[in-house]
């Protein structure tokens, strides 16, 4: 059906317009209102920013939109796309409108591809149903589309299968397929939240290209304001089913009115570097790693071969008492392997670790358990690293069992509450089981398992890339505390640079499992010499609306290349804007740059000073 | 002080919640109607098993002369009728239902003990201990179990119940084992597991607070699961001859028997075979109904 009425020649244009829209679900615990009262609209060529966190009904409102609601939910008011009631469409048009006007990319793009056909078989599909083209028109379109969306060697990709695409590729063919049809408006649900940081900011700067290229109206959902930051027009942030707030973006993230939107910008905000001493050089080493490596036995292939992949190279690093040291990188660089290998859970290839003086491998095992009291960690998932049959007082008085048998049952108890306290919750919290808590009440628990035992370093995976925006920064401002107050070492693995800013003195920064750059966090923040540093700063969002466009702009394309299978030389060499023969032949000396920098690049010399 | 009255409040509100998912468990299988009818039909088949025989004037092998091949109600105190011997059949399915819930649960007990215990520690140790047990019991499983069958029972005395226990258990733990081998490897990549080790948890340890206890729910199930199997395999061994021999009855001999003599003695097969089903149909909606109830995705 291509009679939809689409008139195209005003070009600001109302596209979808809702009005006194609301979503509500019938579940046997009665009626759940998901969203109501929600005015807005969007208009051709322009993009609108839906803002907000988990739960506060964003994907909600343009899933009762287009029809897409469970069975048990039901859209009410007036959501109109292109002068058309959707609400009162049969389920047939709104198939036939879906697609083809209106495209949709969701935050999974492995979930949305079907996985058993290839990516040209998924795209010509839309073209030939949508557009009624002949299967070579549309192999044509899909190689076309494939292109635009820069994904490259596109004429190959068409007859790969989603899964023999990387994450960031992935993405972009999911792109592709929804803007197959042509739409005029594309609705993106948290289209870069699955992706890291560098490949977020390739995928925003196409949605860009693509909205001007096309005049394309965009509804970009997301919790991420830096995100909206750079492609928005007008934001509405939603919170518990409300529009709080709706302007232009300049106006939302500049000024903005309510006290919600002023925490989820204050919270967003690229937090001001650390404050305190600079790092002693001189001071001695609590945590000394020495070339260390790690590498897996991995199986593939028809022949299911034996490969090794190399996780961690030669890592080197030492890390004085009371600092801390952030581990940063891409997914897939080696930062959790690294933790993990320091910590003795994952066995070393070769190298040492050294702990106030010790090898911990040469401790026997059970000498190795007593030391665990002063080596903590902090997991990434919360819900998962607590055992689910366990209560939280359990789980935090568990390594009271161990450490300190001394205790007795009271005493223990009393260890806990005061641990809880010390994470703020309430001792209530003590009987709950985890699925009873919230994701930052069991990031709490979490931290309190590991601060009973007062240790002295404290690894953090990725402690906050589960929670909520406004939840990060309570536990943010909960892990400053901490390590302020208890003199801990941390080492903290993030990829959220901003907040590796605000939290830690050092940074090493790894890529495929080798040391790229590493220094004193505002040396290397405030001139960063490795051009894998650099790519890494410029990929953050800014959430400010006048600059973040033109950062967008200057992103550059490239993905991390297989570890199975690293590039000879220096192995960022494949995305490096000045790579040169002498990089593909021989590995960078690690070298020091500077009073504060440590690098490996053969050409850092003869680059121009950054302006970060 | 107040930190203790406030400890002595935690742990008493710990002691409320104690089992919060089994708890939950419980309330949603009450709450179905099915569930309960087939709670009640089970019990009263275990009561009926244990005490109906007492009820009855007759011994499973005392034979009513005067009364052979009667149908249900055709004599009064042979509530079922009697068979070819003049057996009451009352009291003979009764029995026959206490041997086939006795065999099978102890078998399903014994099954559960060696295969879990094999099965967590397999999967926890991993490595090569892990492939060396999983191999042996991939070697035991290619042996055709008739096999085995026949030849402990040529090696044991005759109806021996050793022989159905040996037979049947020697058949349960091998899949028991296999299943949990499974789950335990994938619980031990689970980030708690991990932070256990990081909390010095020596591995013994790890394997009884962590492991075992999340393996509860899994077990449950499958046990309910294969009390019915092994109703149904020791059926089928005594119906071949090889499990329960005259004149002790099990549901099996009894419908193997009932089975012979179908056109001319229906109500030989029908008493037995009725409540076989019965038994079979509560015992697998219990099972299903707690595999749902005590999965965390459905609450």
């Amino acid at each position: 059906m291509r009679s939809t009425p689409v008139s195209t020649e005003a070009a600001n244009e109302v596209l979808l317009e809702l009005r006194g829209f609301g979503v509500e679900f019938i579940t046997s615990a009665g009626l759940i209102c998901a969203a109501r009262d929600i005015d807005l609209t969007v208009r051709r060529g322009q993009c609108l920013g839906v803002v907000g966190e988990s739960g506060a009904g964003k994907s909600q409102v343009f899933l009762g939109a287009l029809g897409l609601l469970e069975a048990n939910g039901r859209a009410r008011g007036q959501a109109r796309f292109a002068g058309q009631e959707l609400l009162r469409l049969g389920s047939r048009e709104l198939d036939a409108l879906r697609g083809r006007h209106i495209g949709l990319i969701f935050q999974d793009p492995m979930t949305s591809l079907t996985p058993h056909l290839t990516i040209g078989a998924q795209l010509t599909e839309v073209r030939r149903r949508h557009l009624q083209e002949s299967a070579p028109a549309a192999r044509a379109a899909a190689l076309a589309l494939l292109e635009q969306v820069q994904v490259s060697d596109a004429a190959r990709r068409l007859s790969q299968y989603p899964y023999e695409l990387s994450g960031g590729l992935r993405q972009r063919a999911m792109v592709a397929l929804a803007l197959a049809a042509e739409p005029e408006l594309l609705i993106a649900d948290e289209p870069t939240t699955a992706l890291d940081v560098t490949i977020q900011a390739q995928i925003l700067a196409l949605l860009a290209t693509l909205k001007r290229a096309r005049a394309l109206a965009l509804i970009l959902i997301t919790h991420d304001l830096g995100a909206v930051a750079g492609l928005a027009e007008r934001i509405c942030v939603l919170k518990a089913g409300r529009l709080v707030e709706e302007g232009t973006a300049e106006a939302v993230l500049l000024r903005p009115r309510e006290p919600y939107t002023r925490a989820l910008v204050a919270a967003a905000a690229a937090p001001a570097a650390r404050s305190g001493a600079a790092p002693a050089a001189a001071a001695p080493a609590a945590l000394a790693v020495q070339d260390l490596s790690v590498a897996f036995p991995v199986r593939g292939g028809l022949l299911r071969r034996r490969r090794r992949l190399q996780a961690l190279s030669d890592v080197s690093f030492e890390l004085p008492r009371g600092q801390s040291l952030a581990l940063v990188g891409e997914s897939g660089c080696g930062k959790s392997t690294l933790a993990r290998a320091a910590l003795q859970l994952l066995p070393p290839e070769s190298g040492r670790v050294l702990w106030l003086g010790t090898s911990l491998a040469d401790l026997s095992e059970g000498e190795l358990r007593a030391l665990r009291s002063d080596l903590q960690i902090i997991f990434q998932d919360p819900l998962a690293s607590l055992d689910p049959r366990r209560t939280a007082g359990e789980s935090i008085a568990e390594g009271l069992k161990v450490h300190a048998r001394e205790l007795d049952r009271g005493a223990r108890e009393l260890a806990v509450l005061e641990a809880l306290e010390q994470v703020g919750l309430a001792p209530e919290l003590a009987a709950r089981y985890p699925h009873e808590l919230s994701g930052g009440q069991c990031q709490r628990v979490g931290i309190a398992r590991a601060m009973v035992l007062k240790p002295k370093l404290l690894v953090c995976d990725e402690p906050l890339s589960a929670l909520d925006l406004s939840t990060q920064a309570e536990i943010v401002a909960l892990l400053e505390r901490l390590a302020a107050h208890d003199h801990l070492t941390l080492l903290f693995i993030s990829h959220n640079l901003g907040l590796v800013r605000r939290l830690c003195q050092n940074v090493l920064v790894l890529y495929l499992g080798r040391m790229m750059e590493a220094g004193a966090a505002e040396a290397l923040f405030a001139a960063p010499r490795h051009p894998y540093t650099r790519e890494l700063l410029a990929a953050i969002p800014s959430t400010d609306p006048r600059l973040q466009p033109g950062r967008l702009l200057g992103v550059r394309a490239g993905e991390p290349a297989s570890a199975l299978d690293p590039p000879s030389g220096c192995v960022y060499r494949t995305r490096c804007p000045h790579a040169i023969a002498l990089c593909a032949a021989q590995r960078p000396p690690w070298e020091p740059a500077g009073q504060a920098q440590e690098l490996a690049c053969h050409r850092w010399r003869e680059l121009p000073p950054s302006a970060p | 002080m107040a930190g203790s009255t406030r400890a002595c409040a935690v742990i008493k509100a710990g002691a409320r919640s104690a089992g919060g998912l089994w708890q939950r468990a419980a309330v949603r299988l009450r709450s179905r109607r099915s569930v309960r009818f087939s709670a009640g039909a089970l019990v009263v088949l275990v009561a009926l098993a244990v005490l109906g025989p007492f009820a009855s004037r007759w011994h499973f092998d005392a034979i009513d002369w005067q009364h052979l091949a009667q149908a249900p109600g055709a004599v009064a105190g042979h509530w079922f009728g009697t068979d070819r011997l003049g057996r009451d059949l009352f009291v003979r399915t009764l029995t026959g239902l206490r041997l086939s819930l006795l065999v099978s649960v102890l078998a399903t007990l014994t099954s559960l003990v060696i295969g879990v215990t094999y099965g967590a520690i397999a999967g926890f140790t991993g490595g090569r201990t892990d492939e060396l047990m999983m191999r042996s019991v991939d070697v035991l499983y290619a042996l055709p179990y008739l096999f085995i069958v026949i030849i402990l029972t040529s090696l044991l005395p005759r109806g021996s119940l050793t022989v159905l226990f040996v037979a049947l258990g020697a058949v349960g733990w091998l899949t028991t084992a296999r299943i949990v081998r499974g789950q335990t490897l994938a619980l031990k990549r689970r980030d708690f597991i991990e932070a256990a080790r990081a909390l010095g948890v020596a591995p013994p340890a790890i394997l009884m607070r962590h492991v075992l206890p999340n393996l509860i729910g899994t077990v449950i199930v499958y046990a309910t699961l294969t009390v019915p199997q092994m109703i149904l395999f020791e059926s089928f061994l005594s119906f071949l001859g090889l499990g329960v021999q005259e004149p002790r009855a099990s549901l099996g001999n009894l419908i193997a028997v009932g089975a012979q003599e179908m056109s001319s003695a229906p109500w030989m097969l029908i008493a037995p075979a009725a409540v076989l089903v019965l038994l079979l149909l509560c015992l697998n909606f219990l099972g299903d109904n707690l595999s749902d109830a005590l999965d965390p995705r459905e609450h």
